[in-house]
């Protein structure tokens, strides 16, 4: 499993050509990393803000006001899909992405990659756009650079990897376990015959 | 039509303000245009800044924060490819991970508690119910599980030639590509019929029907609470669902109760709806390797009162409990739909080869899917299930059959129990008997000892016409061990069936006997001497 010489064009090393790393196996979220899935994201963020601007908010002065709201509506829908939404509907992974968000799946987990750096360079040039023609008006700032900051980068850094905060939206049985218990059972208390139960049962 | 004249003016000014606009861009992008405009850009950019900053101080801040993140992402931060592992790890990462490897051997040294000779030596060359021609020695089978004799019924071998002659033998395919052959169908419709359940499925092979079974049902992230003393089939099933599992002590519903107790406890500390989590309890109803019962009635209570579901292996409890062989929910006399999940096998009371699972429309449909063994395995060659159905329709017809499973099996067992320096670990009332050295004359012994006293005891009973095995354990069995699952002690095993005549158990309780006496005397006289 060396370094595959996989040619440079636009889609190279992404389809399968039998030495692929399981980490680009999960159906579920690969079709993230191919150019066409951007061209087509970018393509509805444009949309919606051509329609926009030509039905609600036409008038010059509204460009703020589309800005932000393509803002906010993106990055709440962006981090209810990626963020939110648990498990994958591929159905024979034995449960394996059940406690794992859109976002924690991507590419295994790993960091950093050009996929994950896209997605950060988007939700940074609109929340840019939308700041430069309000003129950082501080009204629009306090709207723009919450939603920015927590719905859309706290999320995705790798610290906040698999990290529930408070709780919410754990899933039972793979969150609450510790990592150890889950691949290695409990055992039962002292199977000696005729023992009586030994107090509590030790956890490995 | 006289031209608009303001139209014309229009035009006219519009070529003018090009012109200009032309002028005034070759002016700007001639050289000294470019040039004026550089000199003055520091100061142009300096009094903008200034500006913004007594302005809009907050412009500012933003601006520039953003623009570094981009920048920092862009060129600072290194991008990661995740098609090349590589880039994980550094070259001395590697190469450290290569110098401390220590290749395994591909396979395991030999188990010295097995006995190579009798693992391979004995091979069946002719089976006449329960006479048996082993390397040419006329023999009493004591050890296949034949439980009704039914696997050398007239009817059944006819059903099986004439299925033979219809279809051929193997069926070539999975069920799902033209692989569903009628009487495939038709044997899982015998067997729901028989037992009083919606549906059934049917697998080829009854060790993989039980280990494609629960892993289509509990995934990562489900709880399994699991008696310690299953056997393989399940641990495989354990291991292959990914979920999180639990043991309890050997049939001890008090243990399995503290075990609840704990779960719910946990539940309330941690603020966990019990609706999250798919939970199940899994069991057999007769223990392969320990030829005890599991106290139905008790564990349905208390699955009742903590919900869980429940999956019971009636792998070899089918066919031989209950007053018309339906197993053990029949034999205790409790509603088969308590039991959500249950597996039978067709290969061991049946005598035919396979394995099924019974349960309501939406447990079988969901295995048509999920089951892996389903899915992927070829399905069961056609002759297995018309033997199936013509062994299930004789059972319907003879009832007896189990009555006199029954009485055989409590007569071997007190036979045997009166032997001395041997004892019965197994119930009276199980068709698989687990005969051991009595504790009192094992007593420190080591485990392998052991296992090598049956074995010679089983040789001299083989020599004697009567073929016996001891029960034999793979390493996986041995690794459940670590997991929390439970080694059972060595034994003889032997099955009774239904068709043995008292002469021949007669002849099998003298035999052994014979050979426990002789051993043990031998093996106490060299544990003097040595």
């Amino acid at each position: 499993m060396g370094v595959r010489d996989s040619g440079n064009g636009l889609y190279s090393g992404m389809y399968f050509d039998g030495d692929r790393p399981a980490s680009l196996y999960n159906k579920n979220v690969e079709w993230l990393r191919y150019p066409h899935f951007w061209w087509l994201y970018l393509g509805f963020v444009a949309f919606f803000v051509t329609l926009l601007r030509l039905t609600v908010l036409s008038k010059p002065e509204d460009l703020g006001r589309v800005l932000t709201v393509t803002h906010v509506v993106h990055n709440m829908v962006f981090f209810y899909l990626f963020h939110w939404i648990k498990g994958s509907p591929d159905n024979f992974s034995q449960g394996e992405f059940n406690g794992l968000t859109l976002w924690e799946q991507i590419e295994d987990g790993i960091p950093w990659t050009k996929t994950k750096k896209l997605f950060f360079l988007v939700h940074t040039a609109l929340v840019f756009a939308a700041s430069y023609v309000t003129d950082y008006d501080f009204s629009y700032l306090a709207i723009n650079a919450p939603v920015y900051v927590f719905l859309g980068i706290i999320p995705k850094i790798p610290e906040m990897h698999r990290v529930r905060v408070f709780g919410w939206n754990k899933t039972a049985g793979i969150d609450d376990v510790p990592d150890d218990l889950l691949s290695s059972p409990s055992r039962p208390t002292a199977t000696a015959a005729g023992g009586a139960a030994a107090a509590g049962k030790k956890n490995r | 039509m006289a031209a608009d004249p303001s139209l014309g003016d229009s035009f006219i000014d519009l070529t003018i303000a090009l012109e200009q606009l032309w002028q005034q861009v070759r002016r700007e992008l001639s050289r000294d245009g470019v040039k004026e405009w550089l000199l003055g850009a520091p100061a142009r950019y300096k009094k903008w800044w200034l500006h913004l900053v007594e302005h809009a101080p907050g412009h500012v801040v933003v601006e520039t924060a953003l623009i570094l993140f981009i920048i920092w992402l862009i060129f600072l931060r290194k991008t990661v490819d995740p098609s090349k592992e590589d880039s994980f790890l550094s070259e001395k990462e590697i190469d450290q991970l290569v110098e401390e490897w220590q290749p395994e051997p591909l396979v395991p040294g030999p188990d010295p508690a097995w006995d190579e000779e009798d693992a391979q030596a004995l091979v069946v060359e002719e089976v006449d119910g329960t006479r048996v021609v082993v390397n040419g020695k006329k023999m009493i089978n004591m050890a296949s599980f034949d439980f009704l004799g039914l696997a050398g019924r007239g009817e059944v071998k006819e059903a099986a030639r004439a299925a033979l002659n219809k279809y051929g033998c193997g069926s070539c395919g999975p069920r799902g590509f033209y692989g569903s052959i009628d009487v495939h169908v038709m044997a899982e419709q015998a067997m729901a019929a028989f037992l009083g359940a919606e549906e059934a499925i049917s697998y080829s092979d009854a060790a993989s029907s039980v280990s494609s079974t629960l892993p289509a049902f509990a995934k990562k992230g489900d709880l399994l609470i699991a008696d310690e003393g299953v056997y393989e089939p399940i641990q495989t099933a354990i291991n292959l669902s990914r979920a999180q599992v639990r043991y309890f002590r050997h049939n001890d519903m008090e243990d399995l109760e503290r075990v609840l107790r704990e779960v719910a406890e946990e539940d309330r500390r941690l603020d966990r709806n019990e609706r999250e989590q798919r939970r199940f309890i899994v069991v057999e109803g007769l223990y392969k390797n320990f030829g005890d019962l599991c106290p139905l009635p008790a564990l349905i209570a208390l699955k009742r009162q903590y919900r869980y579901r429940l999956y019971l292996d009636q792998t070899f409890s089918f066919g031989c409990f209950g007053t018309a062989g339906r197993g053990l929910a029949e034999h205790f006399g409790v509603p088969l739909a308590d039991v959500e999940v249950m597996s039978v096998s067709i290969s061991h009371a049946l005598g035919s080869v396979g394995g099924m699972c019974v349960g309501t429309s939406e447990v079988v449909d969901h295995q048509r899917l999920s089951g892996a063994g389903y899915c992927y395995s070829a399905s069961a060659p056609p002759f297995t299930s018309s033997a199936a159905m013509a062994a299930l329709a004789l059972l319907e017809k003879e009832p007896e059959l189990v009555t006199k499973l029954r009485e055989n099996a409590v007569w071997l067992a007190r036979a045997l129990g009166k032997i001395p320096g041997l004892e019965v670990r197994s119930q009276e009332i199980s068709p698989v008997l687990h005969v051991g050295v009595a504790k009192a004359v094992s007593d420190g012994w080591t485990r392998e000892e052991e296992e090598r006293v049956l074995q010679a005891i089983a040789r001299a009973c083989v020599d004697a016409g009567y073929a016996v095995v001891t029960s034999k354990y793979t390493l996986l069995d041995v690794e459940a061990v670590s997991k929390g699952g439970l080694l059972p002690e060595p034994s003889l095993r032997l099955a009774v069936s239904a068709v043995h005549t008292r002469a021949e158990l007669e002849g099998a309780v003298e035999a052994i006997r014979r050979s426990a006496a002789g051993v043990l005397k031998k093996h106490a006289g060299g544990r003097k001497g040595g």
